[in-house]
């Protein structure tokens, strides 16, 4: 970390250590504080080392927490049911009493006390397993984490807590996935409300870390609900493909400079949006890439996934929209994330594909042409800006991309093996040329 | 200090919210329902006791001189209308409807149908302690499974399982 990046870290930090105290001492207003608070908001992380430690903490945390589910999971008959829950219910009662006091409270020990808030949700979980041993509670399997995830999503909003937020986006993630194979007709909902209710937290806390995590969490329930929807590959890659258009437009869009909240996290989260995008996008086009994966997909054959086509609509259209506003802003450069771009522009190829007869291989040959636009965008972009990790992606994606068309299609063993021998010493001798330019490039900045 | 407290507050009052809401009806249903016992059938038995609970199947739940709605889909709601019987209780009716309040010594049990069968929503699982697994593995293995089940029901259905009786033995009383 800059020696500069530092000691902004430390006074934002110091900053929101003392703004409580400033208030109590009538110093400062709650709207002054406020305003202070917004203009200079906590870095996700106060340091590299507080991360490490928090990290520690919360790992101490979930393995404790593993440990009482297990002792509930023992069953302790010895115990009356009463006092068992008594006592669950007061361990985690003290571990949100103790930790807020270490957290917010005196914040002498604010990373330890963190976790131990977060240890007390665990112990909540815990506790929702005891309650249902006690009374033989038995609903569907997914009911216990859905249960447990309010509580872990009440923790994220009110605490602003980024280990709550990430125990709600798995917990729910996963009840989203029960709830889809049992609500077929409003599959679709459970991954909505999950992506209404942990997205707008990651953009307010700028969360990077939160933000790809969410995004995992939803394009996942997604796709489970549209597979249980349909039992059909379509709208599966349907749900994908809008998820990651979604991400991509997010990536590309917020080059846009404007002031005000909202755009400044945007752009911020926006690196993570396109490196979510491009991943996606390029996973669903290596797969489509295969003839026997794309002849069974079409958007002729949805079946009962028909409706799905709205959704991926709408997120077509929002991605659509999130570009024009970018245009319109007068000081967007598309141009400057290409690979993002390419993401874009593959998924609109795949979709077109899926929408050709999947008899004629449409599919396949447009996959193929994703791939091969991605993997030169990415070596354009990064020779251009110096970058190693793009130009290695592109340069990977490229061979991976034509090793697979060569172990797919049958022909002569010559053939496979002088196109193999060529790949090699063309990604050995561009990678040469490009570390060779990457060194020059970096001596003459240096100078 | 509510002013600086309100966000744990929010997160205790919401946890602690949730740990009522999960057992509520079966406690109202333990402390006002009816009475009702039915004879339990064996679903598997090779595998009766899963884990750390018995898998529960009741006599009333399969079709036999009952006749059952015709087109049920796997899934659908439907109710199990039981009359009072010794040792226990028997199926009287099936039907999509709630049959509203039952006469006396009848009751009516929500279910689901699961395709072959019926399953009565929250009576299907009875957790057992692990210091008591193998005598509930050796009682149920020697009866295939079968025995009684007390439970409690509300008038809206909801039953809460209260103990099962296999051969002498009595499991999941707390």
């Amino acid at each position: 970390m800059e020696p500069l990046e530092r000691q902004e870290r430390v006074f934002r930090a110091r900053l929101h250590h003392e703004l409580p105290l400033w208030r109590d001492e009538g110093l400062l207003g709650d709207d002054a504080l406020g305003v202070l608070a917004g203009r200079y908001p906590l870095p996700e992380e106060a340091g590299g080392s507080g991360v490490a430690l928090l990290a520690v903490y919360v790992l101490g945390a979930l393995l404790i927490g593993g440990g009482v589910l297990s002792f509930v999971a023992w069953h302790w008959e010895s115990l009356p049911a009463t006092v068992q829950l008594a006592l669950v219910t007061g361990v985690m009662l003290g571990c949100h009493a103790l930790g807020w006091w270490w957290w917010r409270g005196d914040a002498s020990r604010p990373r330890l006390g963190h976790a131990l808030v977060v240890l007390g949700t665990l112990v909540f979980g815990a506790d929702i397993a005891l309650v249902a041993q006690v009374f033989h509670v038995h609903s569907d399997w997914y009911g216990g984490f859905g249960a447990w995830a309010l509580g872990a999503l009440a923790g994220a909003w009110a605490l602003r807590s980024m280990p709550h937020l990430a125990l709600a986006a798995i917990l729910a993630c996963v009840w989203s996935m029960g709830y889809a194979g049992d609500h077929r007709p409003l599959a679709g909902l459970a991954p909505l409300a999950l992506a209404a209710l942990l997205v707008p937290l990651a953009f307010l806390e700028r969360s990077r870390a939160a933000y790809a995590l969410v995004a995992l969490a939803v394009t996942a329930a997604l796709m489970v609900a549209a597979g249980a929807e349909a039992a059909e590959g379509s709208a599966v890659a349907l749900a994908l493909l809008a998820c990651t258009a979604l991400l991509s437009a997010h990536g590309l869009a917020t080059t846009l400079e404007r002031p005000g909240g909202l755009a400044r996290a945007a752009a911020h989260l926006a690196p993570v949006a396109a490196a979510l995008g491009v991943l996606g996008t390029t996973g669903a086009a290596y797969v489509l890439s295969f003839h026997e994966m794309a002849e069974d997909l079409s958007l002729g054959d949805l079946g009962e996934g028909g409706p799905w086509i709205a959704p991926a609509a709408a997120a077509l259209l929002a991605a659509l929209a999130l570009l024009l506003a970018a245009a319109g802003s007068g000081t967007w450069r598309p141009l400057d994330h290409p690979v993002a771009l390419a993401a874009l522009g593959s998924v609109v190829l795949l979709i077109l594909g899926m929408a050709l007869p999947p008899q004629e291989l449409w599919l396949t040959g447009l996959a193929n042409l994703a791939l091969a636009s991605l993997a030169a965008a990415a070596i354009a972009g990064s020779v251009r800006r110096l970058e190693r990790g793009g130009f290695w992606f592109g340069v990977l994606l490229a061979g991976l991309a034509i090793t697979s068309r060569f172990l797919e299609y049958r022909t002569e063993l010559w053939l496979k093996a002088v196109v193999f021998i060529a790949c090699g010493v063309a990604v050995l001798l561009v990678g040469v040329l490009f570390e060779q330019r990457l060194r020059e490039g970096r001596a003459g900045h240096a100078a | 200090m509510l002013h600086r407290d309100w966000p744990i507050l929010a997160v205790v009052v919401v946890q602690l919210g949730v740990l009522v809401a999960v057992p509520a009806r079966r406690v109202v249903a333990r402390v006002h329902g009816t009475g009702v016992t039915l004879r339990t059938a064996p679903v598997d038995p090779y595998d009766v006791l899963s884990g750390y609970y018995v898998t529960l199947a009741y006599e009333v739940e399969r079709p036999g001189d009952v006749p059952y709605p015709a087109d049920l889909k796997r899934g659908e709601a439907i109710w199990l209308l039981v009359q009072r019987d010794e040792p226990a209780w028997r199926l009287a009716g099936v039907s999509r409807e709630s049959p509203g309040e039952p006469l006396e010594g009848f009751v009516a049990l929500r279910a689901r149908w699961m395709g072959w069968r019926a399953g009565i929503e929250g009576a299907g699982r009875l957790y057992i302690p692990e210091a008591r697994r193998e005598e509930a593995d050796r009682v149920l293995r020697e009866h295939a499974g079968e025995g009684l089940v007390d439970l409690r029901v509300l008038e809206d259905g909801t039953a809460a399982l209260v103990r099962l009786r296999v051969g002498g033995a009595v499991f999941g009383e707390r």
